[in-house]
């Protein structure tokens, strides 16, 4: 087996004289990992899978899919990949099904009637299947795009944004069948704008803005650490009260906003029990105690310019 | 490469616009054949009659051509119809008499240009749909070379004419079967063009010389639209480019005698997109004839494909 399921080298992409809209990127995809991809509007997200996937030539770079330079063997790279590029789009006069035998028939193996059925079993388009796709909702095409996608089995999977016009049950279906197909061997690469579901969804994410690769980590690098400072907001029965509490304690505790009954403060994980018990002792009820679990979020804001401008 | 045939024939056929446009095809055949079966079924003649009607008519024809007082243009159009009459009674045809195989020759290409419309309209929107709507970057992302998608679409486009030209013939045939008397297909016939050259040869030659240059002619203008489409990503402006070029078809008996003389004018596209000329000329300009034609054809049609087969292997699919 090779080492990597996906290999992306220095891949670089300059539109008219000057403007790299995907500058020097290079990130690995290991087999059987969920690699998100993760950036503000316009970081240059979809123009990298572009590039993966042929549909835009790349100015520099190399592509590897399981060991297979994209330059050299195009076709048996593609075989090997399944991808969603932005809205998915179908034939608009034919039903989903139809649609989907057209993808089949293009596929390098044979695609059984069974398979088919599998794979609309999977996305749960079973009773829609038979309509016209321009009677689907968003929804219901994100999901057929699912189902072109993984038809024909390919080993390394490629979705630019596939939770875009999902409802939560469509998003937490698309996770838990990226991961059955993740355990059985499937590598994927997931672009997103949205962290949370990064975080929910993904091995290890890398950062991009304005074309480049600003960090990469895994995901458990990223979630709540013990000592670390987070964001936590108690709601409270008077927010006069709780304020004057806090200024006269020695925590040195920073309140970080303080609105509709509840103050937000910078605080570390373990100060919590604390900072409950003063309140309690000062007579100040406490309904509500939120971690707002934005590490990462946090993380992408500070290595990102939109952070940068919102501390500002 | 098979399988990416079959797709684009299927994608085909499940819109509705190729339906209507076979229908479409039949229905005007059957107007058509109405308006020539009421007007000139009139004037059929008995077979006894007709050579003697004939010869009347070359008699007073010569009369024209005695008296003093007719005019140049008269005296032309006299001669012309002596010639005529004469071939007609040498050759042993009966011109008002009315047969399957005569009405077919006078009837088939009738509605023939709604033919190269509608593949024109087909042929520019095959690969350009598919841009605009976005569908491509699904195609392009199998494992295939772009151009054999380009390929399939454009034999798809090809096949499609074929079956318009298919439909038209048999639906011709067909009525012509039902409306008039049955014909060999050896019978002689004689064909005449405005300037009144004449050929004489039989049903089936006729017939089918006209079926096919106007098939070849058809292919041409398919050609343009598909490579425009493509190159342009324009369904709207391959079509007006389509419906242009029919239109300076039927404008190139004008330019081919105003410009004939330049040594330019046999290399532009235009004088050659009426193929069907040669079906009674040699030369449609001096010095061009029907190979000449087909090979100026063949080198634009060369280098429209060729373009678009490059720049869709090489452009960037970002929409
Ligand atoms: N064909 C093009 N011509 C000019 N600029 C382009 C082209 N395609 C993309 N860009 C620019 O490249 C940048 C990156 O675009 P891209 O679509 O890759 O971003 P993205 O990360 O996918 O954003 P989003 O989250 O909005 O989908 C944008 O600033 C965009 O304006
Ligand atoms: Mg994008």
């Amino acid at each position: 087996m090779t080492e990597y399921a996906l290999e992306v080298k220095g891949l670089t992409k300059t539109i008219g004289k000057n403007k790299r809209i995907v500058n020097d990127a290079s990130f690995q995809v290991q087999h059987g990992e969920i690699f998100g991809l993760l950036g503000p509007n316009g970081a240059g997200k979809t123009s990298t899978i572009r590039m993966i996937v042929g549909l835009i030539r790349k100015t520099e770079g190399k592509v590897i899919i399981n060991g297979k330079d994209l330059d050299e063997a195009g076709q048996l790279c593609k075989t090997d990949i399944g991808a969603i590029i932005e809205n998915p789009s179908f034939y608009d006069h034919m039903s989903g099904y139809k649609n989907l035998q057209q993808y089949a028939r293009m596929a390098r193996t044979n695609i059984t009637d069974e398979r088919l059925r599998e794979v609309v079993d999977l996305v749960k388009l079973n009773n829609a299947i038979h309509d016209k796709v321009k009677t689907y909702s968003l929804g219901m095409k994100q999901r057929l795009g699912v189902a072109q996608a993984i038809l024909h089995k390919p080993s390394v999977l490629i979705l630019d944004e596939p939770t875009n016009g999902l409802d939560p049950q469509g998003i937490r279906d698309l996770r838990d069948y990226l991961k059955i197909l993740t355990e059985q061997g499937i590598s994927s690469l997931v672009s997103s704008h949205l962290l949370s579901e990064m975080q929910l969804m993904c091995d290890r994410v890398a950062i991009m803005e304005h074309g480049k690769i600003i960090d990469i980590s895994h995901i458990s690098e990223l979630n709540i650490q013990r000592d670390e400072v987070n964001l936590v907001s108690f709601t409270v029965s008077s927010l006069e009260k709780a304020k004057e509490v806090l200024a006269n304690s020695t925590s040195g505790i920073e309140i970080v906003e303080a609105e509709n009954e509840s103050v937000t403060l910078s605080m570390s994980y373990e100060n919590i029990p604390k900072i409950n018990q003063l309140f309690v002792k000062n007579d100040i009820d406490v309904f509500a105690i939120e971690s707002a679990k934005t590490s990462l979020e946090d993380r992408f804001l500070q290595l990102t310019a939109v952070g940068k401008k919102a501390e500002e | 490469m098979l399988s990416l045939l079959k797709n684009e024939w299927i994608k085909l056929w499940t819109k509705k616009q190729p339906w209507i446009f076979v229908g479409l095809i039949i229905v005007f055949t059957l107007l058509f054949t109405l308006m020539y079966y009421s007007f000139e079924a009139n004037t059929a003649l008995d077979s006894d009659e007709w050579q003697m009607q004939l010869e009347q008519e070359i008699e007073q024809e010569r009369e024209i051509l005695q008296s003093e007082d007719a005019s140049e243009w008269e005296k032309d159009f006299a001669e012309m119809i002596i010639e005529e009459n004469t071939a007609y009674l040498e050759g042993g045809i009966n011109p008002r008499q009315f047969n399957n195989l005569i009405y077919m020759n006078d009837t088939l290409l009738g509605v023939a240009s709604f033919i190269t419309l509608f593949s024109v309209i087909v042929a520019s929107s095959i690969v350009s749909s598919e841009m605009n709507t976005g569908t491509i970057k699904q195609l392009v992302i199998r494992p295939y070379e772009r151009w054999q998608f380009l390929v399939s679409k454009f034999i798809t486009v090809v096949l499609f004419s074929i079956v318009l030209i298919v439909t038209l013939f048999v639906t011709n045939y067909i009525l012509g079967l039902i409306l008039f008397d049955t014909a060999s297909w050896n019978t002689a016939m004689i064909e005449r063009s405005f300037e009144g050259a004449m050929v004489e040869t039989t049903a089936a030659n006729l017939i089918f010389s006209k079926i096919g240059l106007y098939t070849l002619n058809m292919l041409v203008f398919v050609v343009i639209s598909f490579s425009l489409s493509t190159l342009f990503r324009s369904q709207a402006l391959a079509v007006g480019v389509g419906i242009f070029a029919l239109f300076a078809t039927t404008m190139s008996q004008a330019l081919n005698f105003l410009l004939a003389d330049t040594a330019w004018y046999k290399f532009v596209i235009i004088p050659h997109l009426s193929l069907t000329e040669y079906v009674v000329h040699d030369t449609i300009i001096e010095g061009v004839t029907l190979p000449f034609s087909l090979a100026v054809l063949a080198v634009y049609v060369i280098i429209l494909l060729g373009l678009a087969t490059v720049y869709f292997q090489k452009k960037d699919i970002a929409y």
